[in-house]
């Protein structure tokens, strides 16, 4: 079964993200949450997931320092990391594609957005 | 800014936001935001920081952030303890951000970047509401809510 973690300071936001996440096709996945990246960190440590889904202002740790940490250690990096957010501008977008994230969103996420970006991580149909 | 430039970059992020989000129309009206501010209501407010300064606020008459909340929050959330309350200023906070930073990509030019505050939520009595700046009006499912923006941000 496909695992996906949630980070994002706002409960609603995390419950929004679920519902498009699992409209765009991950209706069978179990999904984690946390609320800011340090604790999205210390989740991954003990339990990587197959996907995750950062926002990227928040209190604490913020989504560009926990892609940075994510990118960065050799048992965490291949876990593909997407962002979404509603402070995009084109040169951070850049830069957090530069760190290691495979998509940028801008809110409000639909789930035809997140179908195109998540495509090539959801597990084959069947499986 | 032309105040038909502000206001139609606001009823689009605002109309886009609910629709993406909540799955609901929200219709520009032109209601005073006194008969808004008249009534008990949950509050949300954003900062802008960069590159200009500004403020942008959500006012939501109570029993309406209630009533909506319950109708989009229902069908996502099954877990049993949730106060009613956090949970629609938690909705109204994330809506506003939405908005903000759809609002803020129309409105910063492109060689620029611009930067949001952490939202902040509350209810009424504990509101400034002196200065609301300039108040934009919106209809949903019958009922009515106001988003106020002020400051250099929006001039």
């Amino acid at each position: 079964m496909m695992q996906v973690l949630l980070v994002d300071d706002s409960a609603t936001a995390r419950m929004f993200v679920r519902k498009c996440l699992e409209i765009a096709g991950c209706r069978e996945a179990e999904f984690f949450e946390a609320t800011n990246g340090q604790e999205a960190l210390t989740f991954l440590r003990e339990h990587p997931v197959d996907l995750v889904v950062t926002d990227l202002t928040m209190p604490v740790m913020d989504g560009q320092t926990f892609l940075t940490h994510v990118m960065a250690s050799p048992r965490l990096n291949g876990i593909p990391v997407v962002v979404v957010s509603s402070a995009g501008n084109p040169a951070k977008e850049k830069e957090l594609l530069e760190i290691g994230a495979v998509g940028i969103l801008r809110k409000p996420v639909s789930p035809a957005m997140l179908v195109d970006v998540i495509r090539p991580y959801l597990p084959p149909e069947g499986a | 800014m032309q105040m038909d430039d502000l206001e139609g970059v606001v009823n689009q992020a605002v109309s886009e936001t609910f629709e993406n989000m909540a799955f609901i129309e929200a219709v520009p009206v032109r209601d005073s935001t006194a008969n808004i501010l008249a009534n008990p209501c949950h509050w949300a407010r954003i900062a802008i920081l960069e590159p200009k300064e500004g403020m942008m606020t959500l006012l939501v008459p109570s029993l309406m952030a209630l009533e909506v909340a319950q109708d989009i929050l229902t069908p996502l959330d099954d877990s049993p303890d949730t106060n009613a309350d956090q949970s629609a200023l938690d909705m109204f906070a994330e809506m506003l951000n939405t908005i903000a930073g759809v609002v803020m990509g129309e409105l910063t030019p492109p060689d620029q970047t611009f930067r949001l505050g952490l939202p902040e939520t509350g209810l009424l009595d504990h509101l400034d509401t002196k200065d609301e700046g300039r108040a934009f009006n919106f209809a949903i499912e019958g009922r009515t809510l106001a988003l106020t923006v002020q400051g250099p941000a929006f001039e």
